[in-house]
């Protein structure tokens, strides 16, 4: 049965008429209706069901705090829920009703979800396109404001001149500093608006309060503007035999605009009448319970309450933040007087509806008040009353209310609970934007990376990088790769793509002084031309990266890090000259991904440099190990380091970024007659744990002292003071029952991270010993190897300890972390 | 999100910045000298205040400066932002 | 969007480091770029500047800035490949996809350069004139970025 008016409607254009699907059947709308109107229109008072208690509900209201008709949308963008009266129709919408619950979505209707993200700054933002807020707007933008004014309706009537106005877009939160998160939705958009504004005003109206009488909640029973909306708005009249229940004489206006559109107002009623008797007979029963400002905003940012005892509800109060203000209704301004009436008296209190989201009644609230929850944030979360989709909009000031009638206390005894953002259901999605997928965090890629791509390389993610971690052969997977690239490593050339590293110019009259400092050894006797590795401690002592550092000058370094390290051992570097040792004489720069760096390793390097064509002196007497040369290879300048990760006898050539690639392959080419073999981070993983080198942040965790490694050497033998050195003598850093690097001779492989016992009891809790840190197949040693941290673990070695696991338990040898060359005689041939 | 008013940059985005904790804490001049329990006050122990705090922030994303700031730590109101030679503001 | 189709500038970058009393050029305010013989001075802190001119003249450009600065403490440092230099038209609305700098045409103009973030990139903005917005970015990142600013092109 069509409800709707012969004429009038002014969001309505009759010429535009639509098709929409609710709930599997079809039905007509004009453009400018909202899903709610034209469901009413199309005479559905009921369609929708509560999410507890399975009662019939219908549309009650004509704006965001509806608490029945919620949708899922499918059509032609996918929303999981939304309210019904938010809706704008369009052509072609689809949506079923969602008891208080939306569903997940599956993949293809999320991939239809993207939110364009924008940042913007205005000087004053207003929040509401109603009278206060568009007045406010344009005293802005006279005064040459950049003003920006949202509304969450889909039309503002009359906008002001000089102001970005956004219509659809619901603001979500406002956060410290006037940051206010908006959300713009049409049927071809949806946006999420990061605004910075100088002042936000708050011009978010008031809503009409509900009253708790007995089945409050049954289809029909509307706020009576809501009512008067749909009338003067949409040409809707959701009934003809009408009652009014009314506190206040907006109430009585609303009543005579349904009048005027042909409606028979049956019954008026106010406050000592029941208005459960009016249900009889009547088919619109209209409530207007007063007026409560619309303050969820106000409140999140810590401002706060009044009780007015003329509009019988909370106004905001003078503290908030400077920069936020409300104006209008949400102020109070204009709002008719009401008698203060929450809920009808009588015996049985179980179907008078507090929460209609919740399914919460004034029953419900007595009887967490009975239990002794006398707080009305208590009474929140025991009854759930205000946490729903609609954050409480017709329920919270009533159930504070109800609250302190129920007490004996007075009306404004308590305020209601505070509402959290978002203010209306948002998906992640549309938090995210283009943020998500391959998008949700940048993956880097080195110069190279092309080469390793088209060769087929198994990447694995190293931080934000992607690094080769095996270049697989002939439908290889990975442990045959992996060996074989040892094998090639250890017997001829690899060639590993270290770009990645970490990479610091330090440079000035102190840097050597500063680098004395950072690291444990001292930088500052590093002869020129030479290289020295070094570990970084925290203040705490432990060990927090390692790296190498190339004497170019009296008073230039260059130093790389680890690949994951580099920005953090950038930032402490800048953090100590900027906060303590502003004196001194040093600058860092960054030049990570000036260089590439091509590091060939393997007895035959020194061969394949040659073929490459590098116009160096490669003689071991004349390019030592641990120095570096500049010069050209291939044509090309580069500086050749000798550092070796893998034992092997090893060269790594930094190069000018852009020419890495081109060095490459270069040396590809050159080296594939002697064999050469391109190498992932398993083999080096592999190739270094052989040797009993660590890796920081694998086989030390930040809790891991360079004597635990067996590494003191690396600590200076003077007195001179650097980052961390008070903390090796605190007494838990000499403890002797330290976890201390070992190697490990398992019977079979064992997992990273397995723990250690002394003695397999079977009987839990067993003594851990400490953990098994890095752990591979050696095709080097040919058999299974490991690095662990034990306790006591270098006075141990021939021990036999065991890694209890779910499919039984491993036992394996202590020995010495170097398992290969502990002469270390290969790197320097 | 914050708005950091960075004493170069002008106001920025609470994202640029990295939190570096309390401020005017110096490093001991003879670390040596301190007993256990002296070194490990200066390692771990922290003020915290209800209400202004001096603390240091980082831009880290933009002109990569270290800065002082005072800031209430129950509004998160910036009273003010200083340089590390500067003065705290009143 | 791919790499491809953004046309990287091919320039040379010199980082310099130094006390601003000894510099040989007029420092810039924070924020902004000036000139000096014909390359663009970048602001990007108290003491640290980033010096742009033409493909392959960054070896000139370090011997002029390593001469004047000679007997000050200082660091110029060949910094040319170590980030890639793309020049956008219109492209601040896109930019606002991504950043947090206030990039109203009435606020960042021609002659005005900032550090910040794009998404998860670090970058430098610099307005070349009214229309043309400079972006560097570390190449390991120029991917992501290309990607990112391509994600919102098609939403905006």
């Amino acid at each position: 049965m069509s409800r709707r008016l012969g004429t009038g409607g002014s969001w309505i254009d009759r010429s535009k008429p639509l098709t929409f699907r609710f709930d599997g059947e079809e039905y007509e709308g004009f453009e400018g209706d909202t899903l709610a109107s034209a469901l009413l229109a199309n005479g559905i008072i009921a369609g929708f069901t509560s999410p507890l208690l399975d009662r019939p509900r219908g549309v009650m209201t004509a704006g965001p705090e509806e608490p029945n008709a919620f949708v899922e949308i499918s059509e032609p963008w996918f929303d999981a829920i939304v309210a019904a009266t938010m809706v704008e129709l369009v052509d072609g919408l689809v949506a079923d009703p969602r008891a208080g619950v939306g569903r997940l979505p599956d993949a293809g209707e999320m991939a239809s979800v993207d939110a364009a993200h924008r940042h913007v700054h205005v000087e004053t933002l207003v929040v509401g396109g109603g009278l206060a807020g568009r007045r406010a707007a344009a005293a802005a933008a006279k005064c040459g404001d950049r003003v920006m004014l949202v509304d969450e309706r889909h039309r503002i009537d009359r906008p002001p001149d000089g102001v970005t106005v956004l219509p659809r877009t619901t603001a979500l939160g406002v956060y410290d500093d006037g940051y206010v998160v908006a959300h713009e939705r049409s049927a071809t958009l949806e946006r999420l608006w990061h605004v910075r504004a100088t002042r936000v005003v708050l011009a978010t109206g008031a809503q009409e309060r509900f009253v708790a009488f007995a089945g409050n909640d049954r289809p029909g029973v509307m706020l009576a503007s809501a009512a008067a909306t749909y009338v003067e708005r949409f040409g809707v009249l959701p009934g003809d035999r009408v009652a009014i229940f009314t506190t206040n004489d907006s109430g009585l206006e609303s009543a005579d605009a349904v009048r005027a559109s042909g409606a028979d107002i049956v019954h008026t009623i106010g406050v000592g009448e029941d208005p459960s008797a009016a249900i009889e007979g009547v088919d619109l029963l209209l409530v207007s319970g007063g007026w409560n400002p619309n303050l969820t905003l106000w409140r999140s940012m810590g401002g706060g309450l009044r009780y007015s005892r003329r509009l019988a509800t909370y106004r905001p109060d003078n503290v908030g933040p400077p920069w936020l203000e409300v104006v209008g209704s949400a102020d109070g301004d204009g709002l008719p007087g009401s008698q203060a009436h929450w809920l009808e008296p009588a015996d049985d209190y179980s179907e008078h509806f507090v929460d209609l989201q919740r399914d919460q009644t004034v029953a419900d609230i007595a009887q967490a008040l009975d239990a002794g929850l006398v707080s009305v944030e208590h009474v929140k979360r025991a009854t759930y009353i205000g946490t729903a989709i609609d954050q409480g909009r017709t329920s919270g000031v009533l159930a504070a209310a109800i609250v302190n009638q129920l007490l004996g206390t007075g009306p404004d005894a308590q305020g209601p609970s505070g509402a959290r953002p978002p203010t209306v259901p948002i998906s992640y999605a549309t938090i995210a934007g283009p943020d998500r997928g391959d998008l949700l965090d940048p993956i880097r890629r080195t110069r190279i990376h092309p080469w390793h791509e088209e060769q087929g390389a198994v990447f694995e993610d190293v931080g934000q990088w992607k690094r080769p971690r095996y270049f697989p052969r002939d439908g290889e997977d990975m442990d045959p790769a992996v060996a074989r690239e040892c094998l090639a490593v250890r017997n001829k050339a690899g060639v590993l793509d270290a770009s990645t590293l970490g990479k610091i110019d330090v440079v000035g009259p102190d840097a050597g002084a500063f680098l004395d400092r950072m690291y444990t050894n001292r930088m500052s006797t590093l002869p020129v031309g030479s290289i020295r590795y070094g570990f970084m401690l925290g203040l705490d002592g432990m060990v927090a990266d390692d790296g190498v550092a190339m004497r170019l000058g009296d008073d230039h370094f260059l130093l790389t890090t680890t690949t994951g390290n580099a920005a953090m051992v950038l930032d402490r570097f800048e953090e100590w000259l900027q906060t303590e040792w502003p004196a001194l004489r040093v600058y860092c720069t960054s030049v990570t991904e000036q260089w590439a760096d091509v590091a060939i390793a393997g007895p035959k390097a020194r061969d394949i440099l040659a073929a490459v064509g590098a116009d160096i002196d490669l003689a071991p007497e004349a390019f030592p190990f641990m120095t570096f040369r500049d010069g050209e290879v291939a044509g090309i300048p580069v500086r050749v380091a000798r550092v070796s990760f893998t034992g092997e006898l090893s060269y790594e050539i930094l190069v000018d970024g852009r020419r890495g690639l081109e060095l490459w392959e270069a040396v590809m080419a050159a080296g594939a007659p002697l064999g050469i073999t391109a190498y992932g981070t398993e083999a080096m993983h592999v190739l270094r744990a052989e040797k009993g080198f660590v890796i920081v942040g694998q086989d030390t965790d930040g809790t891991v002292t360079p004597d635990d490694l067996g590494m003191s050497w690396i600590v200076r033998k003077d007195e001179s003071d650097f980052i961390g050195r008070r903390s090796l003598r605190r007494a838990d850093s000499l403890r002797e029952d330290r976890k201390q690097l070992v190697g490990l001779l398992p019977d079979e492989l064992l997992p990273e991270g397995a723990q250690l016992v002394d003695e397999d009891t079977g009987r839990i809790p067993m003594p851990m010993i400490g953990p098994v840190t890095s752990s591979y197949l050696s095709a080097t040693l040919d058999r299974p190897i490991a690095l662990a941290m034990v306790e006591r673990g270098r006075s141990r070695h021939g021990e036999t300890v065991y890694a209890p696991l779910p499919g039984g338990t491993i036992s394996a040898e202590i020995v010495s972390p170097v398992l290969y060359d502990p002469e270390g005689t290969r790197h320097d041939d | 999100m914050l708005l950091i008013r960075c004493p170069w940059c002008g106001p920025r985005d609470e994202v640029e910045f990295r939190y570096g904790g309390q401020a005017h804490i110096a490093y001991p001049g003879d670390p040596e000298a301190l007993s256990d329990e002296e070194w490990a006050n200066f390692l771990f122990m922290r003020d915290n205040p209800l209400g202004p705090f001096r603390e240091r922030w980082y831009h880290v994303h933009g002109c990569r400066r270290w800065f002082n700031a005072v800031r209430d730590t129950s509004t998160h109101r910036f009273v003010g932002t200083y340089r590390m030679d500067e003065e705290p503001p009143a | 969007m791919t790499t491809e189709q953004f046309v990287a500038a091919e320039l040379a970058q010199v980082g310099v480091r130094a006390d601003p009393a000894v510099l040989p050029f007029e420092q810039p305010q924070p924020n902004t770029v000036t000139t000096w013989k014909g390359r663009d001075v970048l602001w990007l802190g108290p003491d640290g500047w980033l010096v742009v001119g033409e493909a392959g003249s960054e070896g000139s450009i370090e011997r002029e800035l390593k001469d004047a600065l000679a007997g000050q403490p200082h660091s110029v440092v060949d910094v040319s490949a170590n980030r890639i230099v793309f020049d956008l038209a219109d492209s601040l609305d896109l930019l606002g996809s991504g950043c947090g700098l206030d990039l109203d045409r009435s606020r960042w103009v021609a002659g005005m350069c900032a550090q910040s973030l794009f998404g998860g990139a670090q970058v430098i903005l610099h307005q070349l004139d009214e229309r043309t917005t400079r972006v560097f970015v570390r190449p390991s990142f120029a991917d992501y970025f290309v990607d990112r600013l391509g994600a919102a092109n098609r939403l905006i």
